[in-house]
């Protein structure tokens, strides 16, 4: 195994970099134009899709001033430069029924989503992990059979109605856990409010665990197949080394690359997921502040929302992607 | 040794005259009353609507919002619980003869939360205020002026006899302090600064759709209030509000509970308090497109809706038809010649046939030359009954040869539609030719409100969203609001409700019964105000 | 290495499960109004009643039987997600074959396209198109078709190109062979499977999608799917009443059942498609 110099790592690694990093800014730059254009094509009135249906019961003046400065009467061009130059500042807009700017609604609630999002990929990464390097060591047809039809069941089911099922019994029936929010209405402070935090995010979190351990679980379960009968694996069996040697300080590592890679990749899924499972549980993440802003016609916040998300998506991504050749002990050979 | 117990009775003494110099403590019962109810130290009321800051620029909804707004602020006078005025912060009130001037005068030491008397000053700095940042509840366009000749007098001078005055202003209009608002150029825009004003409760906290915080007024002019906080979350879903009082993580909602819940909540600790309720859905009809030009066709679509079916099936009862002289049949002054709906397929059949519609191609939907009758039936989403009963009129319209397409929108955009195709005022022109539409229980409070609905003028007529046009109607609805003799002026509602009844531009669908759940054990003194809800600040104030 | 990574015995029993599961599913959705006891919008008993000999799941809200409605919510979310995935796997696989084909500028337009859609999270965008566009099934099926042809268009792309520099296919040319008759003799055949494959894993996407639009309002409530009577179950109190073991687990099983049934199908379709081409299809 001669090992890569550590120049040469290096250089790899900026080249990378410098192949990714162009295109993932690209689509970033696709997403803020669609974001720009898709007002300009859809049908409707001009002044409701660029500013909200709300903007419509303003008084004339101020209406005419602020397509002013969205710049309506100027050419398209003009117009595209001075919104991406907003974007560039931080500037997504103003919303007309909350008449708070974009930005900052979006700040607000991007916290928790990202809290809800994290820890359901945490644990189902942990749990779907372990659950296949189980069912690999202990392989029989029967089980294999059994594993894979109850773990594909389960990512077939709709979140929300797994959601709405956990909702019924834990919190109307059971009564032990909330049954709306981010946090209760009543202040607390410092490890009582972590603990209420905490409380309301185990169902939600639960649900997204639930529908998307199985994706993980399947794909851990491939990986380590795949690993298990790499040459390195064999000879290690070979020396004579434990099945749970082998397992942890070989084959795990090997195939530990497509595993997070995967994860990482499945944050968008995740996230589309959280934006409906929030809505079950009353949850004051970006996605029911998506809704109320789909509901509301107020396409400002709707859009700027989107906008946010796919920025975090897009960057957890790129990382998953730079990511690839450290994690895979083969690619540094 | 002695040095020690001289200490100890110092501490005592220190102590005791501690004790002796506490003020109030908390179970003291209000001044003037009796008997002793036991003070309530918290309440959790949850809300269903996104309230904004209760300022009466920025409130948002009839019930819960101006029912919360009011908790902070006082009106002149107050309505009972049978929708009957009764003097509030006003002792008395009374009109001159002509009709003309109102004389008001004031108790003596009312306060607003910061401490700063209330006087006539305020009431005359409220009716000026509004007047130039005018809100559609408050139209205040006959008061002329306000005088105030000492501090606890205001009159109000009328350019006309105004019959409506003791409800809308007297019993509606907030009064504010001119010494916060005189400074305050938009008022649209106090979104974050808490109100002042004169209530039993001081808005104390307020996170937009999250929570609103009251805390008691202990020195309120009525007495102190017998909750002593009242938080009010919000609970996005109406599901969630419910299952959150039955589980206890809430003691009342705002939103009212469909039908098939009630026997749920009237075990375990829960109970609930209701009764007919105002809110109403109305069949809405563009007066201005065709075929909904024609009273007829309007009135062959009244008599093929089968309003009795649907109270029935989608509200399993718990409901009241509409009237087709669109005022509700419990108020005062509705024509009992035009209270009943009447549910008549073959007279809507011979109706369309008279105007000249036939089914030629057998497709069960009429036509004449190559216009179909076929529509979109607008409906807001959010509410499940009123999409049943949007189907269920779909249904029953088509068997006579009117094909409705149910269209679900959500609430904004269906509201936003349901305008006619020209602007009225500040409000822009809508988009729909049928459509379902929902009305809070204020209209059908005052009946100077059929004057908004129908009015022709589109600066009386705020809230003619049919683009109703009929000079006779318009002339009756301007001398009913000037009509002071309560029996000349149901006659003329009376006629009123006949042309509408005739002419149909609106159809009152059905009245859903109001059926509030609430935890016995946290506060069980809820009264139901007419055809409103049970959140009133008079619940909330010890009985004298 | 196949999805799964499991024998060639638990691919094919999974998959004839799903196909079995499936052609139930297709029957009633095709059959179901004569199997069905009542009519799906008929008014057949009183509302809320619990199920009975007459009614087995009950009846709804407005009174219509609720084992009737699952039946006749076969034939919309079916409807609905094979349709969708048919349109998203044609377009996903004409940009495929175009972009691999004729490469260069286009190539390179149609693959930040792709890469574009594949990164969006979906839901988002579900909503973003969904808000601007009116209700109704059509829009309904556009929106999910909008979202979902990426995946096939990347998968069909890197096939192509693949196949360009096959041996036989380089022969054809040497021989003169020209775009369409490549097309037609060459890239079809070995497309085709792949699209196949693609389009039972976008029906499951599809299918589990327009149920969400439904549950979280943006769908047409008036459209008898199952997601929409999960939200008129959710609406109407179901859960406080006890009736959402009639009335919301039954049309979440459904839902479940099929989806699963779809992707087990894909299960053994991916093998097949692995092993005819004799390498993994996946980039």
């Amino acid at each position: 195994m001669a090992d890569v110099p550590a120049g040469r790592r290096r250089h790899r690694v900026l080249r990378r970099l410098a192949v990714r990093v162009p295109q993932y800014v690209l689509i970033v730059l696709v997403a803020a134009s669609a974001n720009f254009a898709l007002p300009r094509l859809m049908p409707g009135e001009p002044v409701e899709l660029l500013l909200g249906e709300m903007a419509n019961r303003l008084p004339a003046e101020t209406v005419a001033q602020e397509l002013a400065d969205v710049g309506l009467d100027q050419p398209l061009l003009v117009q595209y430069g001075r919104y991406m130059a907003g974007l560039a500042r931080g500037d997504l807009g103003y919303s007309f029924r909350h008449r708070r700017p974009v930005s900052t609604l979006v700040a607000e609630r991007l916290p928790w989503t990202i809290l809800l999002v994290g820890t359901a990929l945490l644990i189902s990464t942990i749990l779907g992990v372990a659950l296949a390097a189980f069912a690999v060591w202990r392989r029989g047809r029967r089980r294999d059979t059994a594993s894979i039809a109850l773990f594909t069941f389960l990512e077939s089911t709709p979140p929300f109605w797994i959601g709405l099922l956990l909702l019924i019994w834990f919190a109307a029936n059971l009564k032990v856990l909330p049954l709306y929010g981010t946090v209760s209405v009543d202040a607390t402070t410092g490890l009582a409010r972590v603990g209420d935090i905490l409380l309301h995010l185990v169902l939600p979190a639960a649900t997204l665990v639930l529908t998307s351990v199985g994706a993980v679980f399947l794909l851990a379960r491939a990986s380590l197949l795949g690993v298990v009968r790499e040459d390195y694996v064999l000879v290690a069996r070979a020396k004579g080394l434990r099945e749970r040697s082998v397992a942890f300080r070989h084959a795990l590592p090997a195939a530990s690359l497509p595993i997070a890679t995967s994860v990482l990749l499945r944050v968008g899924a995740l996230a589309g997921g959280a934006v409906i499972v929030e809505r079950v549980f009353s949850y004051r993440g970006i996605g029911t502040l998506m809704l109320e802003a789909s509901f509301g016609r107020d396409f400002p916040l709707l859009q700027g929302g989107v906008f946010v998300l796919t920025l975090v998506v897009v960057g957890v991504n790129l990382v998953g992607d730079l990511l690839y050749p450290r994690l895979d002990p083969r690619v540094r050979r | 040794m002695r040095r020690k117990l001289i200490a100890l009775f110092m501490g005592l003494g220190l102590v005791a005259a501690a004790c002796a110099s506490d003020d109030k403590p908390i179970e003291q019962p209000a001044p003037g009353v009796t008997t002793t109810i036991p003070q309530v130290a918290t309440l959790r009321f949850a809300n269903t609507t996104g309230e904004k800051n209760i300022t009466p620029w920025t409130q948002g909804s009839g019930y819960p919002g101006y029912y919360m707004m009011t908790l902070v602020y006082d009106t002149l006078a107050w309505l009972d619980p049978d929708g009957k005025p009764q003097p509030w912060l006003a002792r008395e009130y009374s009109a001159d003869p002509a009709g003309l001037r109102w004389t008001v005068r004031l108790h003596e030491g009312v306060a607003f939360h910061d401490g700063r008397p209330l006087t006539s000053a305020d009431v005359k700095f409220t009716v000026e205020y509004l007047q130039k940042n005018a809100r559609p509840r408050w139209v205040l366009t006959n008061v002329d002026r306000v005088e105030t000749p000492d501090p606890l007098t205001a009159i109000f001078v009328l350019k006309q006899p105004q019959a409506s005055f003791v409800l809308n202003p007297l019993a509606d209009l907030p009064i504010i302090p001119q010494h916060v608002w005189s400074s305050i150029e938009r008022p649209l825009e106090q979104t974050t600064q808490l109100p002042i004003g004169s209530g039993p409760y001081r808005l104390v906290e307020y996170a937009e759709n999250q929570v609103h915080r009251f805390q008691a007024n202990e020195s309120y002019i009525k007495g102190r209030p017998i909750v002593n906080e009242i938080v009010m979350p919000y609970i996005a879903t109406t599901q969630a509000a419910f299952t959150a009082v039955q589980s206890g993580q809430a003691d009342a909602v705002s939103a009212s509970l469909t039908p098939e819940l009630k026997p749920q909540f009237n075990q375990g600790g829960l109970k609930t308090a209701g009764g007919a309720g105002y809110r109403g859905w109305y069949l809405y009809m563009n007066t201005g497109r065709p075929p909904f030009d024609k009273p007829e066709f309007r009135q062959a679509m009244a008599a093929a809706t089968n309003s009795a079916d649907i109270v029935a099936t989608a509200l399993l009862g718990a409901g009241a038809t509409g009237s087709p002289g669109f005022v509700h049949r419990a108020a005062p002054w509705s024509n009992p010649a035009t209270r009943d709906s009447r549910f008549d397929l073959n007279r809507a059949r011979s109706l369309l046939d008279g105007l000249g519609y036939r089914d030629t191609n057998n497709d069960g939907v009429r036509e004449m030359d190559s216009n179909r009758l076929e529509f979109d039936l607008l409906v807001r989403n959010n509410d499940a009954v009123a999409v049943r009963a949007a189907e269920l009129i779909s249904q029953s319209v088509g068997q006579a040869g009117v094909k409705l397409n149910v269209t679900a929108l959500d609430q904004t955009t269906a509201g936003a539609r349901t305008w006619p195709d020209y602007a009225i005022g500040a409000t822009p022109r809508g988009d729909y030719t049928i459509a379902m539409f929902s009305w809070a229980a204020a209209v059908q409070q005052d009946p100077d409100f059929l004057r908004s609905m129908f009015h022709s003028s589109t600066t009386l007529g705020t809230l003619n969203r049919a683009g109703y046009k009929n000079t006779q109607y318009d002339e009756l609805s301007d001398q009913q609001s000037k009509a002071v003799d309560e029996a000349s002026r149901n006659r003329i509602l009376a006629q009123m409700q006949e042309i509408l009844a005739r002419d149909m531009p609106a159809y009152p669908v059905f009245y859903p019964e109001d059926i509030f759940p609430y935890r016995v054990s946290a506060f069980d003194r809820w009264v139901y105000y007419q055809g409103v809800g049970i959140l009133n600040k008079a619940t909330l104030l010890a009985p004298r | 290495m196949s999805k799964a990574g499991s024998g060639r015995r638990t691919n094919r029993t999974l998959a004839i499960v799903g196909a079995v599961m499936l052609t139930l599913f297709g029957l009633l959705a095709v059959f179901g109004s004569a199997i069905a006891p009542y009519d799906a919008g008929e008014r057949a008993g009183r509302p809320f009643l619990e199920p009975s000999r007459d009614h087995l799941l009950g009846t709804d809200d407005v009174g219509h039987d609720i084992l009737s409605e699952l039946i006749g919510g076969a034939r919309v979310s079916l409807l609905i997600g094979v349709t969708a995935a048919a349109i998203s796997v044609v377009v996903g696989g004409l940009v495929g074959v175009s972009s691999g084909y004729r490469r260069g500028a286009v190539d390179a337009v149609l693959m930040r396209a792709v890469d574009f859609a594949l990164v969006v999270p979906t839901i988002p965008l579900l909503i973003v198109v969904a808000t601007y566009l009116e209700r109704g099934m059509r829009s309904q099926i556009l929106v999910v078709a909008v979202v979902l042809w990426a995946q096939p268009a990347r998968i069909v792309r890197s096939q192509v190109l693949s196949l360009r520099e096959r041996t036989h296919v380089l022969a054809a040319r040497t021989y003169g062979a020209r775009g369409p008759y490549l097309v037609r003799r060459h890239v079809v055949p070995a497309v085709t499977p792949l699209l196949i494959a693609e389009f039972v894993r976008v029906v499951s996407i599809a299918i589990l999608f327009e149920v969400a639009l439904s549950f979280i309002g943006l769908g047409d409530p008036v459209r008898r799917s199952w997601g929409s009577m999960i939200q008129f179950a959710t609406d109407r109190g179901a859960f406080l009443t006890g009736a959402w073991k009639w009335w919301i687990l039954p049309p979440g099983l459904c839902i479940a059942v099929v989806v699963c049934s779809f992707a087990f199908v894909g299960l053994g379709l991916e093998e097949r498609v692995d092993r005819r081409l004799g390498r993994s299809a996946t980039t």
